[in-house]
């Protein structure tokens, strides 16, 4: 476990090593951030991307800039974001598992090395056609802070926990316990699923010997055990439901219900599944028995296939070339001749070119003054008028915050402040406005610098 | 479940949506439930085997994320390296292309641990500049090798004998024309026109990062190498080479 950690600290020891610009970004915070909103977002419908993350990102990146006093930069931001899923993914050594060496001693008290290959987060194919960004069960271990146990008995510890926190009212925890409980159940259902994809694909993937038939056993038992405990943590939950007065505790509560109710719909469908593993394996051992197996083991592309065929004389490196080329393009439909679709296609009468002129129809024109203006004549005569009778120098923000206006007043207010800030030379003004250095805007949905309204005459420079 | 009249009618469809690498069974439901009843069922899994496999096509691999196929040697649907490029190829041309559809594969997958890796995970993308480097690089130091051995001869060359590598090292990286534009006959050139033709197959995304392009090896692309096409190539290598030293 706590190997595990190592990458996340190299991450934040590399940070004082960065573009003096982007130093004062806690890659740390910012890798937990990343593994939360994984966390928070799986086996959802829209699981973490890249987008995602940028979006997660951005704001604590802003925030960062600004205690750093520095304006936020989209750019700085993108290489903030590569330099931490970077980090996570083990870029540095093309996304290949971190590998750790470390010393261990033996059952007679010798000393070992040891070397431990875990990954934290990967890039993986989604369903969709797009990618999403997973965790590692390692990674997760480490999120949850568990210690290193099976996927059965971290669930069971997650959904004790969880029913005791229900009892004792601790529903935010109970909240947090729930999800951990759903993100067992997703492990486990993927470590079911892999079994029985890698059986179909090859059965001598998988150890149906000992491990399989223990592990698809165990599963059962497990589920059944797993069912009675979520349907009492569901009727124990929605009891306190019936109970509770606080909109609060209701909310939580009722998020337990949820996260539960997925959980038990999991397991229903990961029972279905193993009560038919074993036919997979029976079906697909009959199959597979009578299929020729390569007895190689897996190559190196490049020193075992690229470099020979470097060396080899043009024509075996043709003979090479000519069986893989169809083997990297994988199987494509060729289309096939077809004479009635010739001759359809000759037969078709010819176009006929148009001569002369194309007779144009008359447009029914009206004559517009100017584009159809987004903000009403009369709101823009209200907004005008609270510049001109501003008393004093205001921040926008505090312009922002004033009394109840209008529907679209705040949006005009701002509007007309900015183009006051960068107006054309020569045109009229409302007022004056200027940047307030190392402030920032941060009301009535709007963010970005905050800005100085001088009213009309007044002197910037006597503020 | 005993098959129904019309599996084998449903088990062609399927194999048809496969045969269309960009259609995505998320999008098409005809093709996710085709696929969900491969999954489940038994008899019909192994009735779209054996029509694969009388077509000359393996089932490589099958998901949500779609059918893989992969082509057996001579099939109708396997495409040809005649097929890669329109209008005649000099034998030097077709060499260059072969060691780039090679060199691409083995910069996506340089060692035996990565082609053990999940297909399901993203490999890193990779770039023209990347795969012409590591050609160079492996033609430098077959080059550094022979630096003692008397030049080849003159007659080499008629009879094919003639190294690969000399003829990748002796081709410029960039061959700028008359006009100022890259000739296609340059190195990188012919990368990129395989990567090109690779996304055309649907098997690499073409991206941006920042200023630089970018290739990104898709799952079809990533299931085909691993499940098939790493094993029979370097079977294929392997035999050549006992064959050389018997």
């Amino acid at each position: 476990m706590l190997l595990h950690t190592f990458p996340l600290h190299d991450l934040r020891t590399s940070d004082s090593r960065v573009d003096e610009d982007r130093r004062h970004y806690d890659s740390l915070l910012l890798a937990l951030k990343v593994m939360d909103l994984i966390v928070e977002n799986a086996g959802l419908e829209t699981e973490v991307d890249r987008t995602a993350v940028n979006r997660a990102l951005e704001p604590l990146l802003a925030k960062m800039d600004e205690a750093a006093g520095l304006a936020p930069d989209v750019e700085r931001h993108r290489l903030a974001i590569d330099r931490v899923l970077g980090g996570l993914r083990n870029d540095d050594d093309r996304r290949r598992p971190f590998s750790i060496l470390y010393q261990d001693f033996d059952d007679f008290g010798k000393v070992v090395k040891r070397r431990l290959d875990f990954q934290l987060a990967f890039d993986q194919f989604h369903a969709s056609g797009g990618t999403v960004l997973r965790l590692s069960n390692a990674a997760i271990n480490l999120y949850l802070n568990a210690l290193e146990l099976d996927i059965e008995d971290a669930q069971t510890a997650a959904e004790a926990v969880l029913q005791s926190q229900l009892a004792r009212g601790r529903f935010d925890e109970a909240v947090q316990s729930a999800r951990n409980a759903k993100l067992q159940s997703i492990r486990y259902d993927e470590k079911i699923v892999g079994i029985l994809r890698d059986t179909r694909r090859d059965l001598r993937r998988v150890d149906w010997k000992k491990e399989a038939p223990q592990t698809i056993s165990d599963a059962l038992d497990h589920i059944m055990v797993r069912l009675q405990m979520e349907n009492s943590i569901l009727s124990a939950a929605e009891e306190r439901l019936e109970a509770l007065a606080d909109p609060e505790s209701v909310r939580k509560v009722y998020q337990v219900v949820q996260l539960m109710r997925d959980c038990r719909g999991r397991h229903m469908d990961l029972h279905n599944q193993l009560m038919g593993a074993r036919n997979v394996f029976l079906e697909e051992q009959g199959r597979q028995s009578f299929l020729s197996k390569p007895g190689v083991s897996t190559p190196s592309l490049e020193t075992g296939v690229l470099d020979p065929v470097l060396r080899m004389g043009v024509s075996q490196a043709l003979e090479v070339s000519g069986i893989a080329f169809p083997l990297w393009f994988g199987g494509r439909a060729s289309g096939l001749f077809s004479l009635a679709d010739v001759l359809i296609w000759q037969l078709r009468p010819r176009r006929e070119p148009v001569a002369g002129h194309l007779a144009v129809e008359e447009a029914d024109l009206t004559v517009a003054s100017s584009e159809i203006p987004r903000f009403g004549r009369e709101l823009r005569e209200m907004a005008e008028r609270v510049f001109a009778e501003l008393p004093a120098p205001v921040r926008l923000s505090e312009l922002l915050a004033a009394a109840a206006r209008p529907p679209g007043l705040a949006h005009l207010l701002v509007l007309l402040a900015l183009h006051d800030y960068a107006r054309d030379q020569g045109e009229p003004a409302l007022g004056r406005v200027e940047k307030l250095e190392g402030e920032r805007l941060d009301a009535g949905g709007f963010h970005g610098d905050e800005l100085m309204i001088y009213p009309d005459g007044a002197d910037a420079n006597a503020t | 479940m005993p098959l129904k009249p019309d599996d084998a009618f449903r088990a062609g469809r399927l194999l048809q949506w496969a045969l269309r690498p960009r259609e995505n069974p998320n999008q098409e439901k005809e093709y996710r439930q085709l696929l969900d009843d491969y999954l489940e069922q038994f008899d019909f899994r192994l009735l779209v085997k054996n029509i694969a496999d009388g077509l000359g096509l393996k089932v490589l691999d099958a998901d949500h994320r779609g059918m893989v196929l992969g082509p057996e040697h001579e099939s109708a649907f396997a495409f040809r390296p005649a097929e890669f490029r329109t209008g005649a190829a000099s034998t030097e041309d077709r060499l260059l292309d072969g060691l780039v559809q090679l060199a691409i594969a083995a910069s996506v997958f340089p060692t035996s641990r990565d082609l053990e890796a999940d297909a399901g995970i993203l490999r890193p993308p990779v770039t023209v500049d990347e795969v012409d480097d590591n050609l160079r690089r492996l033609c430098q130091r077959i080059e550094a090798e022979h630096r003692t051995a008397p030049d080849p001869e003159a007659s080499q060359e008629v009879a094919g004998l003639y190294e690969a590598w000399r003829i990748y090292q002796s081709r410029p990286t960039a061959i700028e024309t008359g006009d100022k534009r890259q000739s296609p006959r340059g190195t990188r050139r012919i990368i990129q026109f395989g990567f090109d033709k690779l996304c055309e197959f649907g098997c690499f995304r073409k991206d941006s990062h920042g200023s630089r392009t970018v290739y990104q090896a898709t799952w079809r692309y990533q299931v085909q190498v691993k499940e098939m096409a790493a094993l029979q190539v370097y079977e294929r290598v392997r035999r050549l080479l006992l064959a050389k030293e018997t």
